[in-house]
């Protein structure tokens, strides 16, 4: 009786030890995601006078939404540059969607000539650095009169071409997913392809859709590189940003404002589809 | 096809006509841009900072993720909201995340505070984290910063990877006599080789690719990174063509480790069906 009292308490006490080394490699990974993005934030709100003082405090005394108002009005571009970025993203998406949505069906529902080619070219495509397609692709729309126009239609066609990509990986999974016979019971019900796609198919995978079309414009608004090669008196609001946060080392309460700015679209429409990304990123397959 | 159209249209060509951007002079075919690259001082330091810089950070990456996401391989209690910090990092824009590093570095930043209230730093004396000539420490903080965003995808990805191993193996493994290095030496880490692969290919990319977070802690040519000297000298010098060089340099060095990438995981051999893109 005893020898069997002490295993148990024995594996219990492993059991513990397990539990307990398991949330404090959990608890500290999340403090160290969670730390520097309170800060921001934090200091975001902080007034001035507060974010200067050293050492600095770990809380603000006061909140102020001063440090928004400076970073919005410090450059007469920021304010037309957030319709711009708006914009950007909402062609963007409307690429990816139609063009990379096309593919995802056909990868969906037929077998192809020429598959496992497009496959890889879709992957190798993906993964061709930015600046290496943006450079030539910015003095190609020199020449044709289309770079850094006021409305970004250079821009949202090299967003495309990443996009695109995902779109398809995205939309292929969705429509895998929506059973093959529904189709097939409407056109026996005498609808056509087309009908059966757009009355069965689309209905059903319009959350997926959704999901993938506020993935594009995350990915479109918050894209720095290509918008800063590809725009120079008309940039979105990443480039404008960005030129802003780092010329102004060591200004902490205009880098936070301006940081912190960008980030709540990014994270707000992160929430609405988190199940999505997660899934997403774990079946990358790239 | 209409991709395939878009692809030639707006990838192809200019992908093309960056390679002949690169290689055309006043006078036609010219070598001289690649020339100037290659006897550019900051070109060199480019190259070793990078390349430092994608070893260091990739190998702690993923090695503290694989230990994490094989410490959270179970349902525990908040696993759900673990996994939504986790995506912040993923979401989060490259600006906000180089603001947040930025001022965390600077000499009466946050991450000095946090010392100072600690008790581990004196008030007098906070640490010059960006103190100029201290490369290698400069490289330290990016890689720190670097991991803040890196880490949570690199774990993802090798989550669901650890998931997709049915239990039974390691079960299977244990009855036979396996300790538990054993078994993930043998049976766990195998399974997990494509997911691994994955993981590390897309770090690797993104790690030659670093521009953002350089540029907004240090400034430009503090500490010059591929990226980085190619944007500088096409939106700040104007030089398009070393621009372009320079473009095709990161390209060779990109396709070079997506192709080993694809030939590891077999994606050439012709009528492998598994998932999309």
């Amino acid at each position: 009786m005893s020898a069997d009292n002490v295993v148990a308490i024995g594996v219990n006490w492993r059991k513990l030890a397990g539990k307990t080394i398991l949330y404090l490699a959990v608890a500290g990974l999340a403090c160290f995601i969670l730390v520097p993005v309170y800060f921001l934030f934090m200091l975001s709100f902080m007034p001035k006078a507060e974010a200067y003082t050293w050492p600095l405090s770990l809380y603000p005394h006061h909140v102020t939404l001063e440090n928004y108002r400076f970073f919005l009005l410090i450059n007469p571009k920021i304010l037309p540059s957030i319709v711009r970025s708006v914009e950007v993203a909402l062609v963007t998406i409307a690429i990816a969607l139609s063009i990379g949505g096309m593919a995802g069906y056909a990868f969906a529902r037929f077998r192809f000539r020429g598959r496992n080619a497009l496959k890889l070219s879709v992957l190798f495509v993906r993964m061709y650095p930015a600046v290496a397609l943006t450079i030539p692709m910015a003095v190609m729309f020199m020449r044709f009169g289309m770079y850094d126009t006021p409305f970004p239609i250079a821009l949202a066609l090299n967003y495309g071409v990443g996009n695109i990509g995902l779109t398809i990986w995205i939309t292929a999974s969705i429509f895998m997913g929506i059973s093959v016979e529904m189709e097939e019971q409407a056109m026996v019900l005498g609808m056509s392809r087309v009908g059966a796609f757009l009355h069965i198919t689309l209905p059903l995978a319009a959350p997926g859709l959704a999901a993938a079309a506020i993935y594009t414009f995350i990915g479109a608004w918050n894209e720095t590189v290509i918008a800063t090669i590809m725009t120079q008196s008309n940039p979105t609001l990443a480039a404008v940003t960005y030129h802003t946060v780092a010329d102004a080392a060591g200004s902490i309460h205009l880098q936070s404002a301006g940081g912190a700015f960008m980030a709540f679209p990014a994270l707000i429409f992160a929430f609405f589809i988190k199940r999505y990304i997660i899934q997403m990123w774990g079946g990358v397959r790239i | 096809m209409p991709t395939l159209i878009y692809y030639i249209v707006f990838w192809a060509v200019p992908a093309f006509s960056g390679i002949k951007l690169a290689f055309t002079g006043p006078n036609g075919f010219t070598l001289q841009y690649f020339r100037d690259v290659f006897s550019d001082p900051y070109f060199y330091q480019a190259i070793w900072v990078t390349f430092i810089f994608l070893a260091v950070s990739v190998t702690a990456e993923f090695l503290l993720a694989l230990a994490v996401a094989l410490l959270i391989n179970t349902n525990f209690r908040g696993s759900s909201l673990f996994l939504f910090i986790a995506l912040i990092p993923m979401v989060l824009p490259e600006i906000s995340y180089g603001a947040m590093w930025a001022t965390g570095y600077t000499y009466h930043g946050w991450i000095n505070s946090i010392l100072v209230h600690m008790g581990v730093m004196s008030a007098q004396h906070p640490m010059m984290w960006l103190a100029f000539g201290k490369t290698a420490r400069w490289i330290g903080l990016l890689v720190l910063a670097e991991a803040w965003r890196g880490l949570p995808s690199v774990m993802i990805i090798l989550l669901a990877g650890l998931q997709g191993i049915s239990k039974e193996y390691g079960e299977a493994a244990r009855l036979f006599g396996a300790n538990r290095f054993q078994t993930l030496h043998k049976i766990t880490l195998p399974l997990l080789k494509p997911s691994i692969q994955t993981a590390l290919i897309l770090r690797a990319i993104g790690a030659v690719q670093i521009f953002v977070i350089v540029t907004v802690i240090f400034g430009y040519r503090n500490l010059p990174t591929l990226v980085e000297e190619t944007v500088y000298y096409f939106t700040q010098l104007h030089q398009r063509e070393l621009g372009a060089a320079y473009a095709l340099v990161i390209a060779a060095i990109i396709v070079t480790l997506t192709v080993i990438y694809l030939w590891l995981s077999g994606s050439f051999r012709e009528g492998r069906e598994e998932n999309v893109g």
